[in-house]
Protein backbone atom coordinates (compact mmCIF):
# COMPACT_ATOMS: atom_id res chain seq x y z
CA UNK A 1 0.00 0.00 0.00
CA UNK A 2 1.29 3.58 -1.10
CA UNK A 3 1.67 5.75 2.40
CA UNK A 4 2.79 8.51 0.31
CA UNK A 5 1.65 9.64 -3.01
CA UNK A 6 2.41 12.24 -5.50
CA UNK A 7 1.16 12.74 -8.55
CA UNK A 8 2.44 15.54 -11.81
CA UNK A 9 2.96 17.56 -8.53
CA UNK A 10 3.97 20.82 -9.52
CA UNK A 11 5.10 23.99 -7.37
CA UNK A 12 4.99 27.48 -8.73
CA UNK A 13 6.06 30.41 -6.14
CA UNK A 14 4.54 33.32 -8.06
CA UNK A 15 6.65 36.54 -7.90
CA UNK A 16 5.27 39.95 -6.98
CA UNK A 17 3.64 42.05 -9.14
CA UNK A 18 3.30 39.71 -11.74
CA UNK A 19 6.32 38.38 -12.70
CA UNK A 20 7.28 34.73 -14.11
CA UNK A 21 6.94 32.79 -11.17
CA UNK A 22 9.83 30.42 -10.13
CA UNK A 23 9.55 26.47 -10.90
CA UNK A 24 10.59 25.09 -7.84
CA UNK A 25 8.90 21.80 -8.61
CA UNK A 26 8.18 20.17 -12.01
CA UNK A 27 5.36 17.56 -12.38
CA UNK A 28 6.73 14.89 -9.88
CA UNK A 29 5.13 11.75 -9.82
CA UNK A 30 5.98 9.20 -6.97
CA UNK A 31 5.04 6.94 -4.38
CA UNK A 32 6.65 5.65 -1.24
CA UNK A 33 5.39 2.57 0.13
CA UNK A 34 4.43 1.31 3.35
CA UNK A 35 7.91 0.65 5.82
CA UNK A 36 10.17 1.67 2.70
CA UNK A 37 13.18 4.29 3.46
CA UNK A 38 12.76 6.66 0.81
CA UNK A 39 15.80 9.35 0.16
CA UNK A 40 15.40 12.52 -1.56
CA UNK A 41 18.56 13.94 -3.02
CA UNK A 42 19.40 17.02 -4.79
CA UNK A 43 21.59 20.03 -4.27
CA UNK A 44 20.23 23.28 -3.20
CA UNK A 45 17.35 24.47 -4.71
CA UNK A 46 16.38 21.15 -6.34
CA UNK A 47 13.00 21.05 -4.81
CA UNK A 48 13.68 18.72 -1.70
CA UNK A 49 12.12 20.77 0.48
CA UNK A 50 9.22 22.32 -1.32
CA UNK A 51 7.93 18.69 -1.92
CA UNK A 52 8.43 17.88 2.00
CA UNK A 53 6.16 21.66 2.36
CA UNK A 54 3.54 20.49 -0.26
CA UNK A 55 3.45 16.76 1.50
CA UNK A 56 2.75 18.31 4.81
CA UNK A 57 0.52 21.21 3.80
CA UNK A 58 2.71 24.11 4.41
CA UNK A 59 2.07 25.15 0.97
CA UNK A 60 -0.62 24.51 -1.84
CA UNK A 61 1.02 23.07 -5.00
CA UNK A 62 0.05 25.30 -8.18
CA UNK A 63 -1.07 21.75 -9.89
CA UNK A 64 -1.04 18.28 -9.29
CA UNK A 65 -1.91 16.41 -5.90
CA UNK A 66 -0.57 14.80 -3.08
CA UNK A 67 -1.77 11.88 -0.65
CA UNK A 68 -0.76 10.51 2.44
CA UNK A 69 -2.08 7.18 3.96
CA UNK A 70 -5.02 7.89 1.05
CA UNK A 71 -5.99 11.20 2.18
CA UNK A 72 -5.36 15.01 1.71
CA UNK A 73 -2.77 16.28 3.01
CA UNK A 74 -4.71 18.46 4.69
CA UNK A 75 -6.81 15.87 6.62
CA UNK A 76 -5.65 15.76 10.01
CA UNK A 77 -6.48 11.96 10.57
CA UNK A 78 -3.59 12.00 7.49
CA UNK A 79 -1.59 14.04 9.92
CA UNK A 80 -2.11 12.12 13.13
CA UNK A 81 0.48 9.63 11.98
CA UNK A 82 3.07 11.95 10.55
CA UNK A 83 5.93 12.55 12.53
CA UNK A 84 8.23 15.74 11.24
CA UNK A 85 11.70 16.84 11.86
CA UNK A 86 12.55 19.88 10.02
CA UNK A 87 15.88 21.11 9.22
CA UNK A 88 17.76 22.93 11.51
CA UNK A 89 15.05 22.52 13.66
CA UNK A 90 14.39 25.58 16.26
CA UNK A 91 12.30 25.19 19.35
CA UNK A 92 10.91 27.53 21.80
CA UNK A 93 13.80 28.71 24.21
CA UNK A 94 11.64 29.11 27.05
CA UNK A 95 10.85 25.50 26.99
CA UNK A 96 12.22 22.52 28.78
CA UNK A 97 13.28 19.32 27.29
CA UNK A 98 10.49 17.79 28.22
CA UNK A 99 7.83 20.92 28.24
CA UNK A 100 8.23 20.46 24.93
CA UNK A 101 7.38 16.88 24.05
CA UNK A 102 4.51 17.82 26.36
CA UNK A 103 3.40 20.00 24.40
CA UNK A 104 3.37 18.52 21.30
CA UNK A 105 1.82 15.76 22.61
CA UNK A 106 -1.08 17.91 23.85
CA UNK A 107 -1.25 18.60 20.23
CA UNK A 108 -2.11 15.12 19.34
CA UNK A 109 -4.40 14.71 22.01
CA UNK A 110 -2.39 12.47 24.45
CA UNK A 111 -3.83 12.31 27.97
CA UNK A 112 -1.52 13.53 30.59
CA UNK A 113 -0.68 9.96 31.76
CA UNK A 114 -0.12 8.78 27.97
CA UNK A 115 2.20 11.60 27.74
CA UNK A 116 3.84 11.07 30.78
CA UNK A 117 4.81 7.40 29.85
CA UNK A 118 5.61 9.01 25.66
CA UNK A 119 8.24 11.37 27.01
CA UNK A 120 10.13 9.07 29.47
CA UNK A 121 10.49 6.40 26.53
CA UNK A 122 11.17 9.14 23.60
CA UNK A 123 13.72 11.08 26.22
CA UNK A 124 15.15 7.49 26.98
CA UNK A 125 15.56 6.51 23.07
CA UNK A 126 17.50 9.72 22.18
CA UNK A 127 19.83 9.94 24.91
CA UNK A 128 18.56 13.06 26.79
CA UNK A 129 17.26 11.99 30.01
CA UNK A 130 19.70 13.36 31.91
CA UNK A 131 19.03 17.14 30.05
CA UNK A 132 14.81 17.25 30.32
CA UNK A 133 14.55 20.03 32.63
CA UNK A 134 17.33 21.89 30.98
CA UNK A 135 15.69 25.34 28.71
CA UNK A 136 15.82 24.63 25.35
CA UNK A 137 18.20 28.01 24.94
CA UNK A 138 21.01 26.13 26.42
CA UNK A 139 21.02 23.03 24.26
CA UNK A 140 23.47 22.07 22.14
CA UNK A 141 22.55 21.76 17.53
CA UNK A 142 22.95 18.20 18.62
CA UNK A 143 21.10 18.30 21.50
CA UNK A 144 17.88 20.35 19.50
CA UNK A 145 18.55 17.43 16.67
CA UNK A 146 17.97 14.99 19.05
CA UNK A 147 15.06 16.43 20.71
CA UNK A 148 13.54 17.13 17.32
CA UNK A 149 14.04 13.39 16.62
CA UNK A 150 12.26 12.84 20.04
CA UNK A 151 9.02 15.37 18.83
CA UNK A 152 8.86 13.84 15.76
CA UNK A 153 7.92 10.32 17.02
CA UNK A 154 5.55 11.51 19.76
CA UNK A 155 2.49 9.91 18.26
CA UNK A 156 4.31 6.76 17.40
CA UNK A 157 4.27 8.04 13.67
CA UNK A 158 3.76 5.65 10.97
CA UNK A 159 5.15 7.48 8.77
CA UNK A 160 8.28 9.47 9.78
CA UNK A 161 9.58 12.56 7.38
CA UNK A 162 13.32 13.63 8.05
CA UNK A 163 14.65 16.82 6.81
CA UNK A 164 18.64 16.81 7.41
CA UNK A 165 18.26 14.46 10.39
CA UNK A 166 22.58 14.85 10.58
CA UNK A 167 23.44 18.25 9.32
CA UNK A 168 25.68 19.70 11.53
CA UNK A 169 26.24 17.06 13.63
CA UNK A 170 29.90 15.73 14.93
CA UNK A 171 30.49 12.11 13.44
CA UNK A 172 29.60 9.71 16.78
CA UNK A 173 25.99 12.08 16.90
CA UNK A 174 25.78 11.38 13.31
CA UNK A 175 26.22 7.75 13.93
CA UNK A 176 23.65 7.44 16.85
CA UNK A 177 20.93 9.40 14.91
CA UNK A 178 21.51 6.87 12.00
CA UNK A 179 21.25 4.03 14.23
CA UNK A 180 18.09 5.73 15.47
CA UNK A 181 16.71 5.71 12.28
CA UNK A 182 18.09 2.11 11.51
CA UNK A 183 16.02 1.09 14.59
CA UNK A 184 12.70 2.37 13.57
CA UNK A 185 13.08 1.34 10.51
CA UNK A 186 13.12 -1.93 11.85
CA UNK A 187 10.02 -1.15 13.65
CA UNK A 188 8.35 -0.94 10.04
CA UNK A 189 8.34 2.50 9.87
CA UNK A 190 7.88 4.51 6.36
CA UNK A 191 10.72 6.87 6.95
CA UNK A 192 10.93 9.86 3.88
CA UNK A 193 14.69 11.22 4.56
CA UNK A 194 15.90 14.36 2.62
CA UNK A 195 19.68 14.88 2.89
CA UNK A 196 22.53 16.00 1.23
CA UNK A 197 24.60 13.50 2.63
CA UNK A 198 24.60 11.07 -0.22
CA UNK A 199 26.27 8.21 1.60
CA UNK A 200 23.82 8.37 4.37
CA UNK A 201 21.02 7.71 1.93
CA UNK A 202 23.09 5.04 0.69
CA UNK A 203 22.99 3.01 3.65
CA UNK A 204 20.15 4.05 4.72
CA UNK A 205 17.55 3.91 1.64
CA UNK A 206 15.47 1.20 0.32
CA UNK A 207 14.80 3.67 -2.71
CA UNK A 208 16.10 6.97 -3.76
CA UNK A 209 14.67 10.29 -5.84
CA UNK A 210 17.41 12.52 -7.42
CA UNK A 211 16.06 16.11 -7.96
CA UNK A 212 17.36 18.81 -9.57
CA UNK A 213 15.81 22.14 -10.19
CA UNK A 214 12.47 20.72 -9.43
CA UNK A 215 12.87 18.12 -11.71
CA UNK A 216 13.10 14.46 -11.26
CA UNK A 217 16.20 12.96 -12.39
CA UNK A 218 15.77 9.30 -11.35
CA UNK A 219 14.05 7.24 -9.02
CA UNK A 220 15.30 3.53 -8.27
CA UNK A 221 16.02 0.79 -5.74
CA UNK A 222 19.69 2.37 -4.26
CA UNK A 223 20.94 -1.14 -5.50
CA UNK A 224 19.54 -0.36 -9.17
CA UNK A 225 21.67 3.73 -9.14
CA UNK A 226 24.44 2.07 -8.45
CA UNK A 227 24.79 -0.88 -9.70
CA UNK A 228 27.93 -2.94 -7.99
CA UNK A 229 30.35 -3.60 -11.21
CA UNK A 230 31.33 -0.96 -13.59
CA UNK A 231 34.43 -2.64 -15.33
CA UNK A 232 37.70 -1.28 -13.18
CA UNK A 233 41.33 -1.42 -14.21
CA UNK A 234 43.91 -4.37 -14.85
CA UNK A 235 47.63 -2.92 -12.84
CA UNK A 236 50.42 -5.09 -14.80
CA UNK A 237 54.21 -5.76 -15.30
CA UNK A 238 56.07 -7.28 -17.36
CA UNK A 239 54.74 -6.34 -20.75
CA UNK A 240 56.19 -3.76 -23.30
CA UNK A 241 54.71 -1.27 -26.15
CA UNK A 242 54.78 -3.95 -28.46
CA UNK A 243 51.76 -5.63 -27.00
CA UNK A 244 49.39 -2.47 -26.92
CA UNK A 245 47.63 -3.03 -30.26
CA UNK A 246 46.86 -6.42 -28.19
CA UNK A 247 45.06 -4.92 -25.29
CA UNK A 248 43.51 -1.19 -27.10
CA UNK A 249 40.31 -3.00 -27.53
CA UNK A 250 40.02 -3.08 -23.59
CA UNK A 251 40.39 -0.84 -22.92
CA UNK A 252 42.41 2.51 -22.36
CA UNK A 253 46.17 1.44 -22.16
CA UNK A 254 49.18 3.79 -19.75
CA UNK A 255 51.74 2.87 -19.39
CA UNK A 256 54.26 3.73 -15.99
CA UNK A 257 57.65 3.70 -14.86
CA UNK A 258 59.73 0.19 -14.28
CA UNK A 259 57.59 -1.16 -17.22
CA UNK A 260 54.09 -0.66 -14.56
CA UNK A 261 50.86 -0.75 -17.43
CA UNK A 262 47.44 -0.31 -16.48
CA UNK A 263 44.62 -1.31 -18.41
CA UNK A 264 41.16 1.11 -17.53
CA UNK A 265 38.34 -1.42 -18.85
CA UNK A 266 34.93 -0.12 -18.73
CA UNK A 267 32.69 -2.99 -18.43
CA UNK A 268 33.27 -6.16 -16.90
CA UNK A 269 33.97 -8.25 -20.03
CA UNK A 270 36.41 -6.09 -20.85
CA UNK A 271 37.92 -6.28 -17.43
CA UNK A 272 37.97 -9.97 -17.59
CA UNK A 273 39.30 -10.01 -21.16
CA UNK A 274 41.93 -7.53 -20.24
CA UNK A 275 43.21 -9.59 -16.97
CA UNK A 276 43.38 -12.62 -19.78
CA UNK A 277 45.12 -11.21 -21.84
CA UNK A 278 47.79 -9.63 -19.57
CA UNK A 279 48.76 -13.20 -18.28
CA UNK A 280 48.46 -14.47 -21.95
CA UNK A 281 51.35 -12.19 -23.32
CA UNK A 282 53.24 -12.92 -20.15
CA UNK A 283 52.44 -10.69 -18.25
CA UNK A 284 52.37 -10.38 -14.32
CA UNK A 285 49.01 -9.34 -12.96
CA UNK A 286 49.82 -6.67 -9.97
CA UNK A 287 46.01 -5.92 -8.98
CA UNK A 288 42.68 -5.68 -10.38
CA UNK A 289 40.63 -2.48 -9.17
CA UNK A 290 37.04 -2.95 -9.24
CA UNK A 291 35.13 0.29 -9.83
CA UNK A 292 32.02 0.52 -7.72
CA UNK A 293 29.82 3.56 -8.81
CA UNK A 294 28.57 5.41 -5.73
CA UNK A 295 25.68 7.04 -5.34
CA UNK A 296 27.11 10.21 -5.78
CA UNK A 297 29.17 9.35 -8.44
CA UNK A 298 25.80 8.94 -9.92
CA UNK A 299 23.79 12.13 -8.51
CA UNK A 300 27.30 14.00 -9.57
CA UNK A 301 26.64 12.46 -13.49
CA UNK A 302 22.96 12.62 -12.96
CA UNK A 303 23.00 15.99 -11.96
CA UNK A 304 25.60 17.24 -14.60
CA UNK A 305 23.70 15.57 -17.30
CA UNK A 306 20.64 18.11 -15.79
CA UNK A 307 22.40 20.76 -16.75
CA UNK A 308 24.00 19.80 -20.40
CA UNK A 309 20.34 19.15 -21.14
CA UNK A 310 20.16 22.69 -20.15
CA UNK A 311 16.58 21.89 -18.23
CA UNK B 1 -10.30 23.60 21.51
CA UNK B 2 -7.83 21.62 22.70
CA UNK B 3 -5.00 22.94 20.56
CA UNK B 4 -6.30 26.48 21.01
CA UNK B 5 -6.06 26.01 24.71
CA UNK B 6 -2.53 24.25 24.31
CA UNK B 7 -1.14 27.07 21.19
CA UNK B 8 -2.43 29.94 23.57
CA UNK B 9 -0.95 28.70 26.90
CA UNK B 10 2.44 28.31 25.54
CA UNK B 11 2.04 31.40 23.59
CA UNK B 12 1.28 33.00 26.76
CA UNK B 13 4.44 31.58 28.29
CA UNK B 14 6.79 32.48 25.56
CA UNK B 15 5.81 36.65 26.07
CA UNK B 16 5.94 36.48 29.89
CA UNK B 17 9.54 35.18 29.02
CA UNK B 18 11.06 37.80 26.30
CA UNK B 19 12.63 40.56 27.97
CA UNK B 20 11.21 43.58 25.77
CA UNK B 21 8.02 42.59 27.19
CA UNK B 22 9.19 43.08 30.99
CA UNK B 23 11.16 46.07 30.28
CA UNK B 24 7.53 47.65 28.50
CA UNK B 25 5.45 47.13 31.41
CA UNK B 26 8.08 48.00 34.00
CA UNK B 27 8.38 51.28 32.26
CA UNK B 28 4.78 51.45 32.39
CA UNK B 29 4.30 50.86 36.06
CA UNK B 30 6.95 53.44 36.62
CA UNK B 31 5.45 56.12 34.29
CA UNK B 32 2.12 55.39 36.22
CA UNK B 33 4.03 55.84 39.49
CA UNK B 34 5.87 58.75 38.66
CA UNK B 35 2.97 60.54 37.46
CA UNK B 36 2.19 61.02 41.17
CA UNK B 37 4.66 63.66 40.98
CA UNK B 38 3.10 65.63 38.17
CA UNK B 39 0.13 65.65 39.71
CA UNK B 40 1.87 68.09 42.48
CA UNK B 41 2.26 70.51 39.91
CA UNK B 42 -1.37 70.66 39.87
CA UNK B 43 -2.84 71.14 43.17
CA UNK B 44 -6.64 71.59 42.60
CA UNK B 45 -6.73 69.11 40.10
CA UNK B 46 -4.38 66.38 41.59
CA UNK B 47 -6.77 63.44 41.32
CA UNK B 48 -8.28 64.66 37.43
CA UNK B 49 -4.82 64.92 36.62
CA UNK B 50 -3.61 60.96 37.92
CA UNK B 51 -6.78 59.31 36.27
CA UNK B 52 -6.22 61.21 33.16
CA UNK B 53 -2.64 60.77 32.88
CA UNK B 54 -3.09 57.57 34.29
CA UNK B 55 -5.68 56.21 31.62
CA UNK B 56 -3.43 57.96 28.94
CA UNK B 57 -0.24 56.02 30.16
CA UNK B 58 -2.26 52.27 30.36
CA UNK B 59 -3.83 53.25 26.60
CA UNK B 60 -0.18 54.50 25.29
CA UNK B 61 1.87 51.35 26.68
CA UNK B 62 -1.00 48.96 26.17
CA UNK B 63 -1.23 50.34 22.53
CA UNK B 64 2.51 49.45 22.35
CA UNK B 65 2.37 46.68 24.31
CA UNK B 66 -0.36 45.10 21.66
CA UNK B 67 1.77 45.73 18.93
CA UNK B 68 4.60 43.74 20.44
CA UNK B 69 2.32 41.32 20.94
CA UNK B 70 1.15 41.28 17.42
CA UNK B 71 4.46 41.48 16.18
CA UNK B 72 6.01 38.89 17.67
CA UNK B 73 3.09 36.01 17.51
CA UNK B 74 2.69 34.58 13.95
CA UNK B 75 5.56 36.10 12.22
CA UNK B 76 8.68 34.45 14.45
CA UNK B 77 6.93 31.18 13.92
CA UNK B 78 7.08 31.28 10.43
CA UNK B 79 10.99 33.41 10.32
CA UNK B 80 12.43 30.64 12.57
CA UNK B 81 10.60 27.73 11.10
CA UNK B 82 8.73 26.64 14.63
CA UNK B 83 5.45 26.29 12.43
CA UNK B 84 6.89 23.93 10.32
CA UNK B 85 7.02 21.49 13.34
CA UNK B 86 3.47 22.90 14.68
CA UNK B 87 1.42 22.87 11.70
CA UNK B 88 2.72 19.65 10.49
CA UNK B 89 0.96 18.06 13.42
CA UNK B 90 -3.24 17.89 13.71
CA UNK B 91 -3.79 21.05 14.22
CA UNK B 92 -6.09 23.54 11.77
CA UNK B 93 -4.50 26.56 11.02
CA UNK B 94 -7.78 28.72 12.64
CA UNK B 95 -6.54 26.91 15.79
CA UNK B 96 -2.95 28.34 15.04
CA UNK B 97 -4.28 31.50 14.67
CA UNK B 98 -7.27 31.89 17.61
CA UNK B 99 -4.85 30.10 19.91
CA UNK B 100 -2.06 32.73 19.53
CA UNK B 101 -4.63 35.45 19.60
CA UNK B 102 -5.87 34.35 23.00
CA UNK B 103 -2.79 33.66 24.48
CA UNK B 104 -1.51 37.12 23.34
CA UNK B 105 -4.84 38.74 24.46
CA UNK B 106 -4.38 36.98 28.25
CA UNK B 107 -1.13 38.90 27.94
CA UNK B 108 -2.56 41.93 27.29
CA UNK B 109 -5.04 42.10 29.99
CA UNK B 110 -2.67 40.65 32.50
CA UNK B 111 -0.66 43.76 31.48
CA UNK B 112 -3.25 46.19 31.12
CA UNK B 113 -5.05 44.62 34.17
CA UNK B 114 -1.86 45.05 36.68
CA UNK B 115 -1.53 48.90 35.58
CA UNK B 116 -4.50 49.30 36.07
CA UNK B 117 -4.05 47.75 39.64
CA UNK B 118 -1.15 50.47 40.12
CA UNK B 119 -3.26 53.50 38.89
CA UNK B 120 -6.44 52.03 41.23
CA UNK B 121 -4.05 51.35 44.29
CA UNK B 122 -2.01 54.97 43.64
CA UNK B 123 -5.45 56.98 44.37
CA UNK B 124 -6.94 54.50 47.24
CA UNK B 125 -3.44 55.56 48.75
CA UNK B 126 -4.53 59.56 48.12
CA UNK B 127 -8.02 59.29 48.79
CA UNK B 128 -8.72 55.72 50.63
CA UNK B 129 -11.18 54.66 48.61
CA UNK B 130 -11.78 52.77 45.75
CA UNK B 131 -12.44 54.23 42.07
CA UNK B 132 -14.88 51.69 40.53
CA UNK B 133 -15.49 53.86 37.57
CA UNK B 134 -11.88 53.92 36.95
CA UNK B 135 -11.77 50.41 36.48
CA UNK B 136 -14.43 49.92 34.72
CA UNK B 137 -12.60 52.70 32.17
CA UNK B 138 -9.57 50.74 32.61
CA UNK B 139 -11.69 47.62 31.41
CA UNK B 140 -13.18 49.58 28.56
CA UNK B 141 -9.56 50.25 27.55
CA UNK B 142 -8.22 47.00 27.62
CA UNK B 143 -11.59 45.61 25.00
CA UNK B 144 -10.51 48.60 23.12
CA UNK B 145 -6.77 47.28 23.07
CA UNK B 146 -8.40 43.60 22.15
CA UNK B 147 -10.06 44.93 18.94
CA UNK B 148 -6.72 46.85 17.92
CA UNK B 149 -5.00 43.26 18.39
CA UNK B 150 -7.44 41.75 16.32
CA UNK B 151 -6.16 43.83 13.64
CA UNK B 152 -2.93 43.59 14.00
CA UNK B 153 -2.93 40.26 14.20
CA UNK B 154 -4.83 40.18 10.45
CA UNK B 155 -2.47 42.56 9.29
CA UNK B 156 0.75 40.40 10.29
CA UNK B 157 -0.60 37.33 8.26
CA UNK B 158 0.14 39.06 5.09
CA UNK B 159 2.81 41.79 5.93
CA UNK B 160 5.88 42.04 6.70
CA UNK B 161 6.99 42.71 10.76
CA UNK B 162 8.14 46.54 9.86
CA UNK B 163 4.85 46.77 7.77
CA UNK B 164 2.92 45.37 10.74
CA UNK B 165 4.17 48.07 13.29
CA UNK B 166 3.05 51.26 10.94
CA UNK B 167 -0.15 49.65 10.07
CA UNK B 168 -0.71 49.10 13.74
CA UNK B 169 0.77 52.82 14.73
CA UNK B 170 -1.56 54.32 11.98
CA UNK B 171 -4.68 52.02 13.26
CA UNK B 172 -4.50 53.52 16.43
CA UNK B 173 -4.33 57.03 15.13
CA UNK B 174 -7.14 56.79 12.93
CA UNK B 175 -8.88 55.11 15.69
CA UNK B 176 -9.01 58.18 17.84
CA UNK B 177 -9.66 60.67 14.76
CA UNK B 178 -12.80 59.00 13.61
CA UNK B 179 -15.25 61.27 14.54
CA UNK B 180 -13.48 64.27 12.86
CA UNK B 181 -13.35 62.01 9.91
CA UNK B 182 -17.23 61.75 10.60
CA UNK B 183 -17.45 65.69 10.27
CA UNK B 184 -15.28 65.70 7.38
CA UNK B 185 -17.75 63.87 5.72
CA UNK B 186 -20.72 65.70 6.35
CA UNK B 187 -18.74 68.61 5.25
CA UNK B 188 -17.63 67.44 2.11
CA UNK B 189 -18.05 68.95 -1.45
CA UNK B 190 -17.84 66.01 -3.25
CA UNK B 191 -20.32 63.13 -3.52
CA UNK B 192 -17.15 60.73 -4.06
CA UNK B 193 -15.37 62.49 -0.93
CA UNK B 194 -18.25 62.12 1.13
CA UNK B 195 -18.61 58.48 0.54
CA UNK B 196 -15.21 57.99 1.09
CA UNK B 197 -15.21 59.11 4.24
CA UNK B 198 -18.29 57.22 5.16
CA UNK B 199 -17.01 54.41 4.29
CA UNK B 200 -13.79 54.57 6.08
CA UNK B 201 -15.56 55.62 8.84
CA UNK B 202 -17.61 52.62 9.08
CA UNK B 203 -14.81 49.97 8.40
CA UNK B 204 -12.41 51.72 10.08
CA UNK B 205 -12.27 50.93 13.98
CA UNK B 206 -13.50 53.67 16.23
CA UNK B 207 -11.39 53.65 19.35
CA UNK B 208 -12.85 56.70 20.64
CA UNK B 209 -16.28 54.42 21.77
CA UNK B 210 -14.36 52.77 24.04
CA UNK B 211 -13.27 56.70 26.58
CA UNK B 212 -14.88 57.01 29.35
CA UNK B 213 -11.49 59.34 30.31
CA UNK B 214 -13.98 62.01 30.70
CA UNK B 215 -16.55 60.67 32.34
CA UNK B 216 -13.74 59.11 34.74
CA UNK B 217 -11.91 62.39 35.15
CA UNK B 218 -14.94 64.23 35.71
CA UNK B 219 -16.63 62.25 37.97
CA UNK B 220 -19.98 61.99 35.57
CA UNK B 221 -22.27 58.86 35.69
CA UNK B 222 -21.32 55.73 33.45
CA UNK B 223 -24.59 54.50 32.09
CA UNK B 224 -24.91 50.79 31.71
CA UNK B 225 -26.46 50.98 27.92
CA UNK B 226 -23.11 52.82 27.02
CA UNK B 227 -21.03 49.88 28.35
CA UNK B 228 -23.10 47.43 26.82
CA UNK B 229 -23.20 49.23 23.48
CA UNK B 230 -19.41 49.17 23.34
CA UNK B 231 -19.34 45.31 24.60
CA UNK B 232 -21.40 44.80 21.30
CA UNK B 233 -19.05 46.80 19.20
CA UNK B 234 -16.03 45.70 19.98
CA UNK B 235 -16.45 41.97 20.08
CA UNK B 236 -18.64 41.96 17.09
CA UNK B 237 -15.94 44.49 15.14
CA UNK B 238 -12.94 41.81 16.65
CA UNK B 239 -14.98 39.18 15.43
CA UNK B 240 -15.31 39.95 11.98
CA UNK B 241 -11.65 41.07 11.92
CA UNK B 242 -10.24 37.81 13.33
CA UNK B 243 -12.35 35.97 10.97
CA UNK B 244 -10.89 37.92 7.96
CA UNK B 245 -7.34 37.11 9.85
CA UNK B 246 -8.18 33.60 9.55
CA UNK B 247 -9.42 32.92 6.12
CA UNK B 248 -5.99 35.02 5.16
CA UNK B 249 -3.74 32.96 7.28
CA UNK B 250 -5.54 29.53 5.88
CA UNK B 251 -4.06 31.03 2.68
CA UNK B 252 -1.03 31.76 3.65
CA UNK B 253 2.32 29.39 2.38
CA UNK B 254 4.57 29.44 4.99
Amino acid sequence: MAVVEMERLTKVYETAFGGTGVLALNDLTLSIEEGETFGLVGPNGSGKTTCLKLLLGLIFPSAGKARVFGRSVFDLKAKQRIGFLPEAPYFYDHLTGEALLDYYGTLFGMGRKQRRERLDELLTLVGMQERRSMALRFYSRGMLQRIGLAQALINDPALLILDEPTAGLDPIGSYQIRQLIVELKRRGKTILLCSHLLNEVEVLCDRVAVLHRGNLLACDKTSALMPEEQGGQVVASGLDRSHESALAGMGAVTWGEDGMMAVAAKTDEALQKAVAAVVQLGGKVREVLRRRMSLEDFFISAVRGDQRSGR
Amino acid sequence: MRAIFAISKNSVGEALHRMMFQVLLLFALLFIVGGTFFAYMAPQEEDKMLKDLGLSIISVFGMIIAIFMGVTAIQPEVERRTIYALLAKPVRRYEFLLGKYVGSVVVLGLSVGVMGLVLVGTLYVRQTVLNFPLMIAVGTLFLQLAVMLAIIFMVSTIASQFMTVFAGIVIWVIGYVQSYLHQLSEHAQSGFTRYSLQLMNVLLPNFQVFDLRSQVVDNLAIEPQLIFAMIRYGVLYGLVVLAIAMILFNEKQV
